[in-house]
């Protein structure tokens, strides 16, 4: 979430949320995934085989 | 609403990350084997054949339980009945018990790893130093001795080669293809289906249009895309898998599962329980355990068998596959039903 930044002064303070180490280690799993986590393939759903495609279903 | 636990948040992202892991590799490798295509047939050739015998496949994957459970002499039994399709990582363990499959499938675009399970000609000791993928997992203990397990596995490809039928998916990397060229296996040729191929600027239809090859539904890793092949390719009825755990037995340490390098990169030893789920699994009334990656695998699979034209019995004995569409049987049992 962005902050809006403005000419005066809140009469709290806004404390950042600090993360939790498993908010910590999730973030660092998106990163870390593209290179050594992620599975051997993709997955599509719902699909089996295409033997051919036509070049007019083109979209 | 019960809280996510932080396992099952990783499996939700196992579908974006893995996308963005393999789809640019897998392009790149299926453009370099452009020229390779020549060597081999499209897997179109297979569609509806089962080579010469029955109706009834045995999808073998690499997976702990193929050693723990050593279905081998009912494998040996009814080889010659049953159509044997593998997964490249139980090749070794077939080809070692003199049992040649039907069928080899491989995929996984990883540049140097893949090769192993073929024979690499030029493994040296630096190369193992550099990455203990082999010998660290429960996958086949024959590799605890990598360079003599090697050897081994060059030898008998070597010896088996012109038996050998293989289904390589275009993403195989580069040290795979040139391997498989030189043993002179036949090759059967195939797509990865890497997003919707109907969608507008999909990368599956560019590759489609690359090459003409026909587009397969991989299923996240190499034993699920040997048992869509099993199903829609060679359209076999019933379907027994060995292998196919995806997950662990309670007693491997963490350091022999898969992706143990891969977690330990971004935690530490003391969090590493939250990285694996233990599961009940309730025909074997035993524990195993899993992770992420097995986690999801194990998912998809349960979603592909929704759309399968064929009756799968797992006959693996171990792990965490199990589900409404899904049989359990011992080899012995399924094969003495299957062909009376």
């Amino acid at each position: 979430m962005s902050m809006l930044k403005g000419n005066y002064n809140l009469k709290k303070n806004v404390k950042k949320k600090k993360l939790s180490r498993e908010d910590e280690l999730e973030k660092k799993f998106e990163s870390e995934a593209s290179k050594r986590l992620g599975g051997s393939m993709v997955y599509v759903s719902k699909k089996k085989v295409n033997w051919s495609l036509n070049p007019k279903e083109k979209k | 609403m019960k809280k996510k636990t932080f396992i099952s948040v990783l499996k939700e992202k196992m579908a974006k990350v893995t996308f963005a892991k393999i789809s640019k590799l897998a392009l790149k490798n299926a453009n370099n084997n452009y020229k390779f295509l020549k060597y081999g047939n499209s897997i179109k050739q297979l569609h509806n054949f089962n080579f010469n015998k029955g109706d009834i496949s045995i999808v073998v994957c690499g997976g702990p339980s193929l050693k723990r459970n050593n279905q081998i002499k009912t494998l040996k039994k009814y080889k010659d009945k049953a159509v044997i399709i593998a997964a490249d990582g139980s090749l070794f363990y077939l080809l070692r018990n003199n049992i040649v499959p039907d069928l080899v499938v491989t995929l996984d675009p990883h540049p140097t790893r893949i090769v192993r399970w073929f024979g690499d000609e030029k493994l040296s000791r630096k190369k193992i130093k550099s990455d203990d993928y082999f010998s660290r997992q429960d996958l086949d203990p024959a590799f605890k001795n990598e360079l003599k397990a090697n050897k081994k596995i060059i030898k008998l490809i070597d010896k088996f080669a012109n038996k050998l039928n293989i289904a390589v998916c275009t993403s195989s990397s580069s040290l795979v293809v040139k391997r498989l060229i030189n043993t002179g296996s036949k090759l059967f040729w195939w797509n990865p289906t890497l997003d919707n191929p109907e969608k507008k600027n999909s990368l599956s239809r560019k590759l489609y249009f690359k090459n003409k090859l026909p587009l397969i539904n991989a299923g996240g890793n190499v034993g699920s895309a040997a048992w869509m092949i099993a199903d829609s390719v060679i359209c076999s009825k019933k379907i027994a898998l060995l292998g196919m755990d995806f997950g662990y037995y309670l007693n491997t340490p963490y350091e022999n599962t898969q992706y143990y390098d891969g977690v330990m990169k971004i935690a530490k030893k003391k969090d590493l329980s939250i990285f694996y789920k233990k599961i009940y699994n309730p025909i074997l009334k035993k524990y195993f355990f899993t992770d992420h990656a097995y986690l999801w695998y194990r998912d998809i699979f349960l979603e592909m068998l929704k759309i399968a034209s064929s009756k799968t019995i797992n006959c693996t004995g171990g792990g965490i596959l199990f589900g409404k569409k899904i049989g359990w049987s011992s080899l012995n049992n399924f094969c003495k039903l299957s062909f009376k």
